[in-house]
């Protein structure tokens, strides 16, 4: 039998209770904040295009291990990143591999004036699979019967945009389009389709900005072809923390740079010198094509 | 004789108090309402977003139009493709015991487990290897091609169909069957007759659950057939390509095109067919 509680006895169960949801609640109320925020304070939040992350991944290491302070990477695709940026309007530092997304963070104001800082220079490769079963050597091979090509998307990413413009610039585009069989999302998707055999050629950056460089092949395309090349920028988010501040400069520092360099990413101008004729612009902007691959034979 | 004193059952339960009966009716009204809050926040934030920007004229242009129709095929392909499988496969396991039924149980939950770019990359890591490039070359090919979106939505709606078919068909009294057998039904036609019948509506949930999960599908989709817009360009890769070319306003058009189709789509299908129980 259920013994009756007196009343008095009762309303204090009750209260109890309902002092226990109280303190629940304000526990939940209270980690809303940092919740929304994402991250703890003193941790550093990076959003960057694909092409970083091999460095990027060992800077963050090397800089929780000197300063204590975590830093998180969130990667995709340069515009992906940036819209992510434009509608959470939260993180620390963006980094853009194609100066135009810079620029456009700059023009929808997200960035804190002046913070920009090169870290290093790109320049569009022809690649393919390690062992390059198809023998793609040149450009021109892009148009040989039966070879599979694939390119990131130009109006995603930087790789596709600078893609499209070496094929454009050399008379190759409409030529290479029957080959064309995908766009992939973003640079490392094109390099892992290579890897796996998926396609049988590409153009994008370089092996060294693959995670697994031993997969692929990189393809040095002729000076005379490269209508320009790009440089990589990183800049605080208006949105930063201070510690933001301290990774951009340990990024665009001595440290920062010869880590980049031992990773294989070109950090001077000197060493650019080599890819490139001379007067061949750094930069620049280029408009994207309309969606899909135009005319599809 | 004293009339014997009512005795509670096994199954009978005490009454709870009335304090637990409020504080349970205000938690499912609160869980209803913030569901149904939640739900309209997803609907009217891209609806809010892309309105007042044109998005009717986005909506309208080939491209989307194009991306609707890969998407809508592609789904309708996948869901019964995989619905084909997950039937008999339910079907087995929920009626037939044999040496390893549990493990193989548990293996078809594989689709649902992996994440979907994971199983993206497994598929492109399947029909990449010399069996799955044979078969690419002499029967179909899937790698970056329409084929490889039906693949990519079919395993991933599978996992989804096969759990609810199963459990449709475990609803079924087993008994019925015997009945059938009984006054002399052979086994298809008991199935036909009997057990399909009794499991519709929950196969019915099953078929509709993988083309929804089908439809909405994006990461498995965009490793195994690249992000072709007219060719392999589904609506939810649309959508992430326009987010990746600062489009905001298409990417939330688009949104609400996936969402008012999907939801209009369940909806007809809800009226037509389960609704007339």
């Amino acid at each position: 039998m259920r013994s009756a509680l007196p009343s008095r006895a009762k309303k204090e169960k009750r209260g109890g209770f309902v002092v226990r949801v109280g303190v629940l609640a304000l526990l939940l109320a209270s980690s809303l904040p940092s919740c929304a925020r994402g991250v703890h304070s003193g941790t550093v939040l990076v959003l960057a295009p694909v092409a970083m992350r091999p460095p990027l991944e060992e800077a963050a290491r090397v800089f929780q291990e000197r300063t204590g302070t975590a830093v998180e990477l969130r990667f995709g695709s340069s515009g992906k990143i940036l819209s992510e940026i434009e509608l959470a309007r939260r993180g620390d530092i963006f980094v853009a591999v194609c100066p135009e997304y810079m620029e456009e963070a700059m023009k929808r104001t997200l960035l804190i004036p002046g913070s920009e800082r090169v870290l290093a220079y790109l320049v569009p490769h022809l690649v393919t699979p390690a062992d390059n079963p198809k023998g793609v050597r040149t450009l021109e091979d892009l148009t040989r019967p039966g070879i599979r090509v694939a390119l990131p998307d130009p109006r995603a990413a930087c790789a596709g945009r600078y893609a499209r413009e070496v094929l454009e610039r050399a008379g190759l585009w409409n030529r290479v389009l029957p080959n064309l069989v995908a766009y992939t999302e973003d640079w490392e998707k094109l390099a892992q389709a290579l890897a796996l055999h998926a396609a049988d050629a590409g153009i994008g950056w370089g092996r060294n900005q693959f995670s697994r460089p031993e997969e692929i092949q990189d393809i040095p395309i002729p000076p005379e072809h490269l209508p320009r090349v790009s440089y990589v920028a990183a800049a605080l988010l208006r949105s930063s923390s201070p510690a933001a501040r301290a990774f951009l400069d340990f990024l665009a520092g001595e440290g920062g740079k010869s880590l980049l360099a031992r990773k294989g990413y070109i950090t001077t101008r000197d060493e650019l010198s080599r890819y490139v004729l001379p007067g061949t612009p750094v930069g620049g902007s280029w408009s994207p094509p309309p969606p899909g691959l135009g005319r599809v034979p | 004789m004293e009339p014997p004193s009512p005795r509670l059952g096994a199954g009978a339960v005490s009454l709870p108090r009335r304090g637990a009966v409020g504080l349970l009716r205000a938690y499912l009204a609160a869980g209803l309402g913030l569901s149904f809050l939640f739900i309209l926040a997803i609907l009217v934030a891209p609806a809010a977003y892309s309105l007042p920007r044109g998005a009717a004229a986005l909506l309208a242009s080939p491209h989307t139009l194009r991306a609707l129709a890969v998407s809508l095929f592609a789904a309708t392909l996948a869901s019964s493709l995989a619905m084909a499988l997950a039937l008999p496969a339910a079907y087995t396991l929920s009626r037939w015991s044999f040496p390893g039924r549990n493990l193989l149980d548990t293996l078809l939950d594989t689709p649902v487990v992996i994440s979907p770019v994971a199983l993206g990359a497994t598929l492109l890591l399947i029909f990449s290897s010399p069996p799955g490039q044979a078969f690419q070359q002499h029967i179909l090919r899937v790698v970056f091609a329409f084929p490889g979106v039906v693949v990519a939505q079919a395993v991933v709606a599978f996992g989804l169909q096969v759990r609810v078919a199963r459990a449709a068909f475990d609803a079924v009294d087993p008994r019925m069957e015997l009945v059938a057998r009984t006054l002399g039904s052979d086994p298809l036609h008991t199935f036909l007759r009997v057990t399909l019948p009794l499991a519709r509506r929950g196969l019915l949930t099953a078929l509709l659950l993988g083309w929804a999960r089908a439809l909405g599908e994006f990461g498995a989709t965009v490793t195994l057939a690249g992000a072709t817009l007219g060719r392999t360009g589904t609506l939810p890769v649309a959508i992430y390509l326009s987010l990746g070319a600062l489009r905001l306003d298409e990417a939330f058009a688009l949104t609400l095109l996936l969402v008012a189709v999907g939801m209009a789509a369940l909806a007809t299908v809800r009226i037509l067919g389960v609704g007339r129980e």
